[in-house]
């Protein structure tokens, strides 16, 4: 008897952890809106509710500063809290709770209190949900200091990633893509975000990127959903232009793994950095000066970024389809640096 | 051989006629266990579970995107 092969998109892969943590760990529990019944917009409380009881799986109302400021003082006292929000966009009527509380607290209270909980946001775009519902803000979250910012792109290291948040002591902002959820209401998942996922729990570190594809010519940075433009790119660059791409998937912004960057870069001579959020003041900035801070002289040609442009994101398919990373764009931006 | 097929409680309680068949998470001859989750299917985007009713070998019968109806087959469970 052969063993099955089982194939999980992201949402799935997370429901899994979050239920074998919860089974686990008595402190574990979540809050947010709609869980309790409908098991949240990902599904990622899908019959937990059931399973754990309203005292675990707790539903909120929409006051976004109200949870998050809970979940805070929740984890100080001893639990270990995910909270789901819907659209990490929401970020703006709770900042305070998240960058003065959640994230802060460890370090002003010198130590004596830990604030072990999960901020689960989808991010992104792709769907016409307009400037309010389609922002990754990577760079916004990855920006403050005291908590840990992941951004899986495949179901495998999404349920790693989440036994690693749940299993550790500090505050993590877990940002999964809206496309590579795999929300059967919103289409198809990109199809490389479903991946072989076995049952028993394991944990992918934080600070450590995968490098998805070898290659000696170029380095394309890709975060979340855009690792999957870079692959796309990658193979058109190798079949249709021979050049040997290499891919590297951060998986966390913070702590976000420079060396193997750089090595990437040294061997490579040339970059380019595929991001969602917003192209000024970004995470695309980061890695490309990363690179630079080390050795300037590793590049043969000027570093590339492909992000969004700084407008809202418009609702107009066309237009948002205009602005949102692709791999014909990353495809484009390395026969160009390639010149 | 083990049958399963579209519910009609569910598309009938979602007010349509069709359904839809997602990403099926074992590929066509895996051996499946009872209680497994096999896919979802959707209506007016309500998802459902399809669970194997029992283990064995799982033959597809429905594909990803398929639109189905009430009765409709959408795999079988050889045991």
């Amino acid at each position: 008897m052969t063993q099955a092969t089982r194939k999980l998109p992201i949402g799935r892969a997370l429901r899994e952890a979050v239920e074998a943590e919860m089974s686990n760990n008595e402190a574990v529990m979540m809050m947010g809106q709609d869980i309790f019944s409908f098991g949240g917009v990902f599904g990622v409380a899908e019959g937990l509710g059931e399973k754990f009881g309203a005292e675990r799986i707790i539903d909120t109302p929409i006051s976004e500063s109200a949870v998050i400021g809970a979940a805070a003082g929740a984890a100080m006292a001893g639990m270990r809290p995910i909270v789901e929000m819907a659209y990490v966009d929401f970020i703006g009527v709770c900042f305070s709770a998240i960058a003065n509380y959640a994230a802060k607290t460890h370090y002003m209270s010198g130590g004596q209190f830990q604030v072990p909980m999960v901020l689960l946001a989808s991010t992104g775009g792709g769907y016409s949900n307009a400037a309010q519902h389609s922002q990754t803000l990577h760079g916004t979250l990855a920006h403050m200091p005291g908590m840990k910012v992941v951004c899986p792109s495949n179901a495998y290291d999404a349920k790693g990633m989440m036994h690693t948040a749940l299993q550790g002591d500090d505050f993590v902002v877990y940002l999964a893509n809206i496309q590579t959820i795999g929300m059967m209401m919103l289409g198809k998942p990109i199809p490389g975000t479903i991946s072989q996922v076995p049952s028993e729990a394991y944990t992918v570190p934080f600070g450590e990127a995968n490098v998805c594809r070898e290659g000696s010519d170029v380095t394309l940075i890709g975060t979340a959903a855009a690792v999957h433009d870079c692959m796309d790119a990658a193979a058109v660059l190798e079949s249709d232009h021979g050049i040997s791409a290499e891919v590297i998937d951060p998986r966390t912004f913070v702590p976000l793994d420079r060396e193997t960057i750089f090595n990437s870069v040294q061997k490579t001579g040339r970059l380019v950095v595929v991001d969602e959020d917003y192209i000024s003041y970004g995470v695309t900035g980061e890695i490309i000066t990363s690179v630079a801070e080390i050795d300037p002289t590793v590049f043969k040609s000027a570093p590339r970024r492909v992000a969004f442009p700084d407008v809202p994101s418009p609702f107009s398919r066309p237009m948002e389809q205009y602005c949102l990373p692709s791999s014909s764009k990353v495809v484009s931006t390395v026969l160009d640096l390639m010149q | 051989m083990v049958e399963i097929r579209v519910e009609g409680a569910f598309a009938k309680e979602n007010e349509v006629d069709e359904v839809v068949v997602g990403e099926w998470i074992y590929e066509d001859g895996a051996q499946v266990k009872a209680d497994d989750v096999l896919v979802e299917i959707m209506a007016a985007k309500v998802t459902m579970e399809v669970v194997a009713p029992v283990s064995g070998t799982l033959k597809i019968v429905a594909a990803t995107d398929d639109l189905l109806k009430e009765g409709d087959l959408i795999a079988q469970i050889e045991e």
